[in-house]
């Protein structure tokens, strides 16, 4: 049951606490959280058009880099490329001018062939060849006869060995590479090869662009 | 040789506090309230008006109610925290949700506003209290212990009241405040601040004690 004084002493403190006391109300009003209905859409948009502008700068800029990386690339490949042809060109120019170019064919393609015992010839006198004739090319007959001549009184060697025909021939291709070069070629010293009688055995045509396809005996002919 | 200060020409007044909006060293921009002499137009807003705006999140319509209700709440707030920094915080933390909860509440006759501000503020202090004051109570009185009489306290000046009323310690003037000035009922006390019932008695028992006890010292100003 509420008193009488109890009710007199709640109007009296309402009174009191309607007369204003001094106190830090900027402050207090200065902390409050003051919700908004307009400032979390303008902040979205502020939000969304830095995050554009910031991607947009940065793939500007990503592909201006770009660009200038792709080209020095470029430039540093194609110096390469060159000094590749270079290098490829100077091993096969400094290997002719030192050493006969005396090819052999691929093992595996050779063909043991056993000949009769040597028997000496005459001067001038042209023989058969003991091989069989080439069936396919016609330059290598023209070859054959130009193999066959044989020195005098030289004895025919036994011959194990194999020149693959291409390769003699493809000399000259090399010789016209060497002139094409952009750099002074060495002095290229015109030789006379002698060439041995030999068995036709088909070959792999052999890639002149790269050095190690070549098997370069180095038999120094005296002649 | 004196020194002459710059500023003497503008009166007492520095540049800074002749012009507090230009410059804050401190970096915090302050805002001031400025409502009620800015915007004569929404001192003229009705009650419903005035909540219908901050339902809206007007922000003007929100300065306007804090300038209207945050005196008395202060002072509804001192009344259960004697800190006054203490009572700024819970200022704070009771507009906040104040303006945050407005959306929800549905008006009902005049003043009701107020109340449900002033229930709100009520509510902070006490969660306030209860995170540093403990108002479990081991000792229990007979409840066949007759309160002691306070008619006099109202016969008192009502600063006087509020005085002696602030001067009760923590747990006595809590539950004093809930009971008489409040209204709330002893279980509704115990539910708000954890405790049981006839703790709540006996606090508001001895809270009446010493209120008696101090009008019987002060007695000489009103027994003649």
């Amino acid at each position: 049951m509420e008193h009488e004084f109890e009710k007199t002493i709640r109007e009296k403190i309402n009174t009191v606490e309607q007369n204003p006391l001094k106190w830090e109300k900027d402050l207090v009003w200065s902390k409050i959280d003051h919700p908004s209905s307009r400032t979390p859409v303008v902040f979205y948009y502020a939000a969304a058009s830095i995050v554009l502008a910031g991607a947009l700068i940065f793939f500007t800029i990503g592909l201006n880099n770009r660009k200038s990386v792709d080209l020095q690339l470029r430039a540093i490949e194609l110096s390469i490329e060159k000094n590749k042809i270079y290098q490829a060109e100077l091993l096969l120019a400094n290997k002719i001018a030192t050493e006969p170019i005396d090819c052999v064919a691929p093992t595996s393609t050779r063909e043991e062939q056993k000949f009769v015992a040597s028997r000496p010839v005459k001067k001038n006198t042209r023989i058969k060849s003991p091989l069989t004739p080439l069936p396919e090319k016609e330059s290598t007959k023209e070859l054959n006869e130009e193999i066959a001549i044989a020195k005098i009184d030289e004895p025919l060697a036994v011959i194990n060995e194999t020149k693959p025909i291409d390769t003699v021939r493809q000399r000259k291709g090399v010789r016209a590479i060497i002139g094409t070069g952009y750099q002074e070629t060495a002095l290229v010293k015109e030789r006379k090869l002698s060439f041995k009688l030999l068995p036709y055995v088909e070959t792999e045509s052999i890639d002149l662009n790269t050095s190690e396809s070549l098997t370069l005996q180095s038999k120094r002919n005296p002649h | 040789m004196s020194f002459e200060n710059p500023y003497r020409s503008f009166g007492d007044a520095n540049f800074f506090q002749l012009f507090p909006s230009f410059f804050n060293p401190s970096g915090n921009a302050r805002p001031v309230l400025r409502i009620l002499t800015t915007e004569p137009n929404y001192r003229k807003l009705q009650e419903t008006e005035l909540l219908r705006k901050c339902q809206h999140k007007d922000r003007k319509a929100q300065e306007l109610l804090f300038s209207l209700h945050a005196d008395s709440l202060y002072r509804l707030c001192c009344r259960y925290i004697k800190s006054q920094a203490d009572s700024e915080d819970v200022m704070i933390t009771a507009f906040n949700k104040i303006y945050q909860h407005i959306g929800g509440f549905a008006y009902s006759g005049t003043g009701s506003l107020k109340a449900w501000m002033k229930k709100i503020v009520v509510n902070e202090s006490l969660m306030w209290l209860r995170r540093r004051h403990n108002f479990h109570l081991t000792e229990t009185l007979d409840e066949s212990t007759p309160e002691p009489g306070i008619e006099q306290v109202s016969k008192m000046d009502a600063d006087d009241i509020y005085r002696f009323i602030t001067e009760l310690p923590t747990g006595y003037r809590t539950v004093f405040n809930l009971s008489v000035i409040e209204g709330y009922t002893h279980q509704e006390i115990g539910a708000a601040l954890n405790i049981t019932e006839s703790t709540s008695r006996t606090q508001l028992y001895k809270a009446k004690s010493l209120l008696k006890k101090m009008l019987t010292q002060e007695g000489f100003h009103y027994g003649t």
